[in-house]
């Protein structure tokens, strides 16, 4: 236990230095002069625009400071400028090129790709497919069926639906994608020798709204579980095991939660105990579902948006100064919301009553006081509404199911296709099967370069 | 002895597979990314991305599943038959799990897959391949021709095989493993390598390593 904490503690102070050098108004700046840039698709531009990784500045910003000629702020439209014509990072395009292209200025490494044409290839895809989806090779068999379909697309889409129903898919390979949104550690899940909670009720919701059509949004608003045989739970789950505080600890487990205060991912048991742990003010809970689920990294400089007059520095730990002040301006307000929610709590009555994870409204003062996306939210009912309607969600998912499949991002000359893929969402439902048969026919996908 | 037979094949038909192989898998480990505790490799230049499409294609790695589940159902291998550390752990999930493009977020902290192959990954592929087609060869050999089910167009425990019964074998492991007839060419630097082989059997998991380390067995 004293290892995650110390842990947590370790990320946070990292996440704090990060942000010390960076400057939220200098990726406002930019975003006003290149307003079409693929690079200013999230509101604001990434700090990696200019930092190779704060502090450090990568080619362009050398470039950007070397003309910048006095304070950041006020003379940063003319340094810009005064750079475009230049090819900061020596990859052969200019900075304006590549910023107008979606490309890179200060990465070498990412290059415009305007004159890069793709051919579809039905037979690679197919390959693909059978290996991302069935986690299968395909077969002779079935590409010489392939080979011989009347319509080899409805042959291939076909082979898709088996694909997406199976247990690899289902049981498997979603789960894999839910890693990183989960975080288990099998020491404190169920079975673990101090368990504060079981998170194996996270992968399988994750993978039932995931898969069979389902509305995507439900990652932010299911209120109900699944169980081992895939079929839904209505109402609070009891936990298997009871209250053990000995040799082996176990404080936590089952969905103790309250139907009407849940909001999928973010509101489990496993979710709430890991991230929240014993804090007053969850920021972690918070950043965590701000990264897992809307893609918005703030350790990387994503998704700052300040509130003004915050950080209020609610649970006095010294963060109201500039360096602080940059990161908490937008996290602390994201996660006013998640403070009605139990973490790890050791009273009697909380350890008897299985009440990691459950909401007190009374728990802090500042729990209606939360702020996504620079709207004012009441609770986080509301908090999680306005994250799975954004474009930042649906980017989100298609970046998902993108770089599972590709095991890279989108390159510049697939930005069209990307859009489109996110963009399709809301005609579907927010079906993530239907957005994976669209997304095997894009050319990022099935495509061979020409 | 058998093993260097086998690394004699592997080198004749490196002009025509392995070179092809060796390129992909140099331009694939350029900027090698591991996940979090990997046990296997750790190296530098982790952080490289995103990748000039021109210069690295867009191949996609065949991973741990699809690749396992490819030598399965090629080689009629239950996934306990295809490769056990010491008769215990399995190679695929837990002994070469990340270099083969997995995962473990349980017990190793591994909550994401590393996005490359490194230069191990090779080394894995190599080794799950060895015992695959040596234990599909050592189930062959014991049921007879007339029982096996993957080396059966020549007899494994006899003398040598003519040349069409290489090449109707070489041509069953190429629409095994990698979905597709060979060319001519492959064909022939098979031929041109049964020499090498002190043995029928020695001969038989040389094509099938051969055959199952192609580059198209590994990237897509």
């Amino acid at each position: 236990m004293n290892v995650m904490i110390r842990t947590i503690l370790f990320s946070f102070a990292i996440l704090l230095s990060n942000f010390a050098y960076a400057s939220p108004d200098a990726t406002t700046i930019f975003c006003q002069k290149y307003p079409n840039s693929g690079l200013c698709e999230d509101q604001a531009a990434s700090c990696n625009v200019c930092h190779a990784g704060p502090p450090s500045l990568n080619d362009y910003g050398l470039s950007i400071k070397e003309n910048i000629g006095g304070d950041l702020i006020t003379n940063l439209p003319d340094a810009l400028g005064k750079i475009e014509a230049i090819d900061s990072d020596g990859d052969g395009a200019s900075n304006l090129t590549e910023i107008e292209e979606n490309a890179h200025p200060g990465n070498a490494d990412v290059k415009p790709g305007k004159d890069i044409t793709v051919e579809y290839d039905r037979k690679m895809a197919f390959k693909r497919m059978k290996a991302n989806y069935c986690g299968e090779s395909a077969t002779y068999q079935e590409l010489k069926g392939l080979e011989a379909a009347a319509d080899p697309k409805d042959y291939m889409h076909k082979a898709l639906d088996v694909c997406l129903a199976s247990d690899y898919w289902v049981k498997e390979a979603l789960h894999r994608l839910a890693d990183n949104k989960i975080m288990p550690n099998a020491a404190i899940g169920f079975g673990g020798s101090v368990v504060i909670g079981d998170y194996r009720f996270d992968y399988r919701l994750f993978s039932y709204i995931m898969s069979g059509g389902r509305d995507a949004r439900e990652l932010l608003s299911a209120d109900y579980h699944v169980d081992e045989n895939y079929n839904k739970i209505e109402g609070t789950v009891a936990r298997e095991e009871g209250l053990q505080l000995g040799e082996r600890i176990v404080i936590a487990g089952g969905q103790p939660l309250e139907v009407g205060r849940r909001v999928g991912m973010i509101t489990t048991q496993w979710f709430l105990s890991n991230n929240t742990m014993f804090a007053d003010l969850p920021r972690n809970s918070a950043s965590q579902a701000y990264r897992a689920y809307l893609g918005l990294d703030l350790a990387k400089g994503e998704g700052l948006m300040p509130v003004p007059n915050e950080p209020r520095d609610v649970d006095n730990i010294d963060i109201a100064k500039p360096e602080c002040a940059v990161c908490h301006s937008t996290l602390d307000p994201l996660a006013y919301s998640f403070a009605s929610y139990r973490g790890i709590e050791i009273g009697v009555f909380d350890l008897l009553l299985n009440r990691i994870g459950t909401y007190n409204e009374g728990r802090t003062d500042w729990g209606g006081d939360g702020v996504i996306f620079g709207q004012p939210v009441q609770d986080l009912m509301e908090w999680a509404s306005v994250a799975r309607e954004s474009d930042a969600f649906k980017k989100n998912l298609a970046n998902m199911i993108f770089t599972q499949a590709l095991s890279r991002k989108p390159f510049p000359h697939e930005t069209a296709e990307f859009d489109a893929l996110w963009q399709g969402l809301a005609a579907e439902n927010y079906s993530v099967n239907a957005m994976i048969h669209r997304f095997v026919e894009m050319g990022s996908f099935g495509g061979k370069i020409k | 002895m058998k093993n260097l037979a086998i690394l004699l094949l592997t080198a004749v038909l490196g002009s025509g597979l392995a070179s092809c192989t060796k390129q992909k898998f140099k331009n694939a480990s350029s900027s090698p990314s591991h996940a979090p505790g990997s046990k296997d490799g750790n190296d530098p230049a982790a952080n490289k991305t995103p990748d000039d499409p021109k210069e690295e294609g867009m191949l996609v790695w065949k991973r741990y599943r699809a690749f396992e589940k490819g030598l399965m159902a090629g080689l009629e291998l239950s996934k306990d038959q295809l490769c056990q550390e010491i008769e215990t752990f399995n190679c695929i999930d837990k002994v070469h799990l990340t270099v083969l493009g997995g995962n473990d977020p349980f017990e190793n902290g591994q909550h994401e897959r590393a996005e490359r192959p490194s230069v191990l990954t090779a080394v894995a592929v190599s080794r799950v391949l060895m015992a695959a087609c040596s234990q599909r060869a050592d189930l062959d050999l014991q049921a007879g021709s007339a029982g096996a089910s993957v080396f059966k167009h020549f007899d494994l425990g006899a003398a040598a095989p003519t040349d069409a019964q290489i090449q109707a074998q070489a041509t069953e492991l190429f629409q095994r493993l990698l979905a597709r007839d060979p060319s001519t060419e492959e064909l022939s630097a098979i031929v041109d390598a049964k020499g090498n082989f002190a043995s029928n059997r020695g001969l038989a998991v040389g094509i099938c390593y051969a055959v199952g380390t192609h580059v198209e067995n590994i990237f897509i």
